[in-house]
């Protein structure tokens, strides 16, 4: 799906988008009108960015019971329903606002941007190894419990079970360790020299500058209502 | 136990992020490229299995291994914590990138004291191991309700992070298993391989 965001260097998007979270993070106490704006400005990006709508709501769902609860309990502290109405409200535009930036482009993209950044080497290559081996990690896991639960007549205890568990975590530790060494020569022969790529620096044109100094001017405006 | 954006103050999030940058260069430093190669492939495997939930009393917990990773990466612990949280915060929007920094420094208490724990040879493999899987839960809890308690939450938050000392004991548990699983087959892993002091791989 194309959108208004096509093109702009990620590193652009992450620091208009950080700039924008900041913004609504720093608005102070309870200001329904500034948050409405808010909301409606990430509503625009969300429509512009066209982010996918069910990804972008399951996330928020996923993180809805701790700014729920962290909502409830500012109010109930605060003596006061529009402290937590103003952290609630707060955090879902900053939540909602990500969840559009990551729904929209892809993780690799923006981890090469951090890494063009000054992101460490060590986070940047294991970031990078994590996001291509955990999927493999993952699949050879449910392969060990599907060979356990084919083994297993009758049903184990708690104990037992933890005991099964925390054997097979090991086994597959192991599995990781075993095969790093494996991928480390497979990617020496490829000429790895320990520094991980992250891509050419762009030069930023017009739409760069534009698209970071527009998304920080326009949720600036709205903090200053 | 990841906070989300918006919920600390963001000038705690500013700080945590200017404390965690410095630890994790600490964390990373002079570590080679078969290394880095080990940590990434023990990151998926310690992610992956962070994303299983095992039945227990009529409920599913999800283990975070932090323990577990504290023993086998050292130090180099803060760098793999803190890439995992970032692509958590990426990918399902888990904890939030402006209090990136407050989620890692609460993690990776918990696995550098569980590392420190098992390094610290009082009593058997088993004991180190279940002390280590404890504090790898209970230390970032009690760190996640003290900071909600001052930033003006409430105490009950710091009476949740007591409810999380069951999962803590259930975490130590699992984790004493594991290690004692690791030193029967692959005592290696266990040694302190990614200490870092010299830049060596312990792999050998």
């Amino acid at each position: 799906m194309t959108g208004v965001h096509d093109g702009i260097d990620p590193a652009a998007k992450l620091i208009a988008f950080l700039a924008a979270g900041i913004v609504v993070a720093t608005t102070p106490g309870w200001q329904p009108l500034n948050l409405a704006v808010f909301g409606a400005m990430t509503a625009v990006l969300l429509m512009g960015f066209k982010a996918p709508l069910g990804v972008v709501a399951k996330r928020l769902l996923a993180v809805s019971p701790v700014v729920l609860l962290s909502g409830a309990a500012r109010a109930w502290q605060a003596g006061d329903e529009t402290a937590g109405l103003a952290v609630a409200a707060k955090a879902g535009i900053v939540i909602l606002l990500f969840a559009v930036l990551t729904s929209t482009t892809p993780v690799s993209s923006l981890l090469r941007a951090m890494r063009r950044m000054g992101m460490p080497n060590a986070v940047g290559s294991v970031i990078a190894l994590m996001e291509r081996y955990v999927h493999l990690m993952g699949e050879e896991l449910r392969r060990m419990r599907r060979a356990r639960a084919s083994r297993t007549v009758n049903a184990m205890g708690l104990m037992e079970r933890f005991h099964s568990e925390g054997q097979m975590f090991g086994a597959l530790l192991l599995r990781s360790w075993n095969r790093s060494d494996r991928v480390y020569q497979a990617m020496l022969a490829r000429g790895f020299t320990g520094d991980w790529p992250g891509g050419s620096r762009r030069v930023w044109g017009l739409r760069e500058a534009g698209f970071v100094v527009g998304m920080a001017a326009g949720f600036g405006w709205a903090r200053w209502l | 136990m990841h906070i989300a954006d918006g919920i600390f103050p963001l000038a705690w999030c500013g700080a945590a992020h200017a404390v965690t940058y410095p630890l994790i260069y600490w964390s990373g430093r002079k570590a080679q490229p078969a290394e880095i190669v080990k940590m990434g492939l023990l990151a998926s495997a310690l992610f992956a299995v962070s994303l299983v939930h095992i039945p227990a009393a009529g409920t599913a917990i999800h283990v975070g291994l932090l323990g577990l990773a504290g023993i086998v990466l050292g130090v180099r612990s803060v760098a793999v914590v803190f890439s995992a949280l970032l692509l958590q915060a990426l990918l399902f929007q888990h904890g939030g990138l402006l209090a990136l920094g407050v989620n890692a420094l609460n993690m990776s208490a918990g696995a550098l004291l569980a590392g420190l724990l098992w390094r610290v040879r009082m009593g058997n493999a088993a004991v180190r191991g279940f002390a280590a899987g404890f504090v790898g839960v209970a230390v970032p809890a009690g760190l996640v309700g003290m900071e909600f308690t001052l930033a003006g939450y409430g105490k009950g938050f710091l009476a949740l992070a007591g409810l999380y000392s069951g999962v803590a004991v259930l975490e130590g548990v699992i984790t004493s298993v594991t290690v004692g699983f690791l030193a029967r087959t692959r005592p290696a892993a266990l040694e302190s391989a990614f200490m870092g002091e010299d830049g060596r791989d312990g792999s050998a």
